[in-house]
């Protein structure tokens, strides 16, 4: 990322800020940047969250399946 | 005049015209029929019919609603921007079965009684088993199988569905169910819900469109699950389960994207959360939530198989689609990045794309319906639509270091023309109402609305979301590198379980089998030596044993040849008496 793209992220986020003061309908759209926070807190939740998902219970490796099957064929002819 | 023929016809006239054209003809007569099609569906006015005696049933094969025509024409346009995708391909195999699969879309939206209904939506899986098998790796065979076979379960139910409602009211016409309605409905609902692709019915998706071929998954990307939202908005609107079942869609498939490896995964679990907005705006049933399903399902059917089309070409270009073997393309594969992150920023709502006219479509109307928490959650799932597809899929595939040298194929002219034809809908629709853009899209929808999604407070939103989850990504980056791992979802528990039932229901059926089978002809054998020797047989209970002998064994011939005289005498005699 380059020090312009930086500055423009900034600008923007100010030009947002500003305009929450100018329109809002309902009270968490008036605090100044609920939404920016919102998006920031829910972005770890799902990195973090996902990453600990993954390690517990979902991620496997590539051939997982295979195994699974090889081993249980394993048995069956082990018989 | 305009010509009343259902487009679905228009379609599948392509199945017979294609196969006697020379081979390099094929891949340009393609576009013949979605243009017909796309014709078909422009000229017919709202209100058109066209029925036709079935037995004891009036079937309606033809019903142009306000619902069904946003639907037919972005089926029938994106039909033809796939086939323009498609123009390098030679298989007359998967032309055929693209136009059967599009064209079984185009019937079961613009059907308007259950039976057409059932037939197109088994034909549309015929033909997309056949896109996922037509890659012809052994994966893609497994999991084509298993795809058919979830799809045919689904398929069943909705025939039982069908035929208990047909039994119960005596018509087969379309009707739209009020919440819970009756057992029929129920069992409808089940049926649909495994091509809308439910939780825990979805795991079809994950598994088999990333295993398809490279053209074939831009269509299956448009088709399956859109349809069903079709069926469900005009079947189950204000459905309240459709509102939580489509809330939960929208975070699990978010959730498991970000886990996914293979680029194609990752975009089919979004298929899976974007389909979620889609019930979720059904399930709330008002005016402005079937709007809002509506334009995102339209929407939808742009971005989408964008999304497909430039993953595809970098699974072409590269032979791989694993985001642990890519990265660093952006020199290379320039024009293909800028078209695949306009369908990023559309699918994540970034304003001026289409995606952020009907996420705030539905936004408004969970706000309008005061399901705040619904509107919430439905807003932490566009946050996880923007980490995946729109920073974590880029970053790693254009971005980031080199994992492996890839020799790259240049990509074919016709994709590389579908894909900016597409970028430029996903712009076109997105576009401020000044430029009149928007309300094109607004007039496509079944209610007439005034709606202006450019309030400050709208844009306010999306663009906060979206910076703020770039920064928390940039972050956190280093911790995110792929990794050769896949995930288990709830195909784990048939998968698994597979043996056994393959045991069970195989196995000990065939068992069962060859034993009958085995006693039959055991049975038989013995009938045969019995009767051409009883004496032979009889012999062994003969106690003591004696050895067969001719003159005691053998009635002598003399009496059966006088009965066999006496017989014939007597029934000469008796013909002529009478």
């Amino acid at each position: 990322m380059k020090a312009w793209q930086w500055i423009a992220i900034v600008l923007l986020t100010a030009a947002t800020v500003v305009g929450q003061f100018i329109e809002h309908h309902y009270w968490w759209e008036a605090i100044p940047g609920f939404f920016a926070a919102f998006a920031f807190a829910g972005c770890m939740l799902f990195m973090f969250g996902g990453k600990f998902l993954g390690k517990i219970l979902i991620s496997k490796a590539p051939d997982y399946y295979e195994k699974l099957h090889q081993s249980k064929e394993d048995k069956e002819n082990a018989h | 005049m305009p010509i009343e023929l259902p487009p679905v016809l228009a379609m599948w006239l392509g199945l017979i015209i294609l196969p006697l054209l020379p081979r390099s003809w094929r891949p340009t007569a393609f576009l013949a029929f979605p243009l017909a099609a796309l014709f078909l569906v422009l000229t017919l006015p709202v209100g058109t019919k066209l029925t036709m005696p079935f037995a004891h049933y009036e079937l309606v094969v033809l019903q142009v609603t306000e619902l069904n025509r946003a639907f037919g024409f972005i089926f029938s346009l994106i039909a033809l921007l796939g086939g323009v995708y498609s123009l390098h391909m030679r298989e007359t195999g998967q032309q055929g079965a693209s136009l059967l699969y599009a064209g079984g879309g185009l019937g079961v939206v613009y059907c308007g009684d259950f039976f057409t209904m059932l037939v197109c939506w088994e034909l549309m899986a015929a033909g997309s088993a056949y896109l996922i098998w037509s890659r012809r790796t052994r994966q893609a065979q497994e999991a084509g199988m298993r795809y058919l076979l979830l799809h045919l379960l689904g398929g069943s139910l909705l025939l039982a569905g069908i035929i208990i409602h047909a039994q119960q009211t005596g018509s087969l016409l379309l009707t739209s169910f009020s919440p819970g309605e009756s057992f029929a409905a129920w069992i409808i609902l089940t049926g649909v819900a495994v091509n809308a692709a439910f939780i825990p019915l979805h795991a079809w998706l994950p598994d088999s469109y990333p295993r398809s071929t490279v053209t074939g998954s831009v269509f299956l990307s448009a088709f399956t699950t859109k349809a069903a939202v079709y069926v469900l908005a005009a079947l189950f609107p204000g459905w309240p389960l459709l509102l939580y079942m489509g809330v939960a869609m929208t975070l699990y498939g978010v959730t498991f994207a970000f886990l996914a490896n293979d680029i194609r995964e990752i975009l089919s679990y979004h298929i899976m959360s974007q389909v979620g907005y889609m019930v979720a705006a059904i399930g709330i049933g008002t005016e402005f939530g079937i709007n809002g399903a509506t334009a995102h399902a339209f929407n939808n059917l742009l971005y989408k198989p964008l999304l497909f089309m430039c993953t595809g070409a970098v699974l072409y270009a590269t032979g791989t689609s694993k985001l642990n073997q890519l990265g660093a393309l952006a020199s290379k594969m320039r024009w293909v990045l800028v078209l695949y992150m306009v369908a990023a920023f559309s699918i994540s709502g970034l304003p001026l794309t289409n995606g952020f006219v009907s996420k705030s479509l539905i936004y408004s109307a969970a706000g309008e319906g005061h399901f705040y928490t619904a509107k919430f959650l439905l807003i932490l799932a566009s946050v996880g639509t923007f980490l995946s597809v729109g920073i974590k899929l880029p970053y790693y595939t254009w971005f980031h270091e080199k994992k492996a040298d890839h020799v790259l194929k240049p990509i074919p002219k016709g994709m590389m023309a579908a894909m900016a034809a597409t970028a430029f809908f996903c712009i076109f629709y997105g576009l401020p109402p000044m430029f009149g853009m928007t309300q094109s899209l607004l007039a496509q929808l079944p209610y007439a609305i005034v709606y202006n999604p450019f309030t400050i407070p709208q844009l306010v939103e999306a663009i906060q979301v979206i910076i703020f989850t770039f920064l928390a990504f940039w972050i956190v980056r280093e911790k995110l590198t792929p990794k050769d791992k896949i995930s288990l979802d709830v195909d784990w528990f048939y998968r698994t379980t597979a043996p056994a039932f393959r045991t069970v229901f195989i196995r000990w059926v065939n068992v069962f089998f060859e034993t009958v089978e085995r006693k039959a002809f055991d049975f038989a054998h013995y009938v045969t030596r019995m009767s051409a020797n009883p004496i032979e047989l009889m012999r062994a209970w003969q106690t003591p044993k004696r050895d067969f002998d001719a003159d005691r064994h053998r009635p002598p011939l003399a009496v059966p040849m006088l009965l066999t005289l006496l017989a014939t005498v007597f029934v000469i005699a008796w013909s002529y008496w009478i």
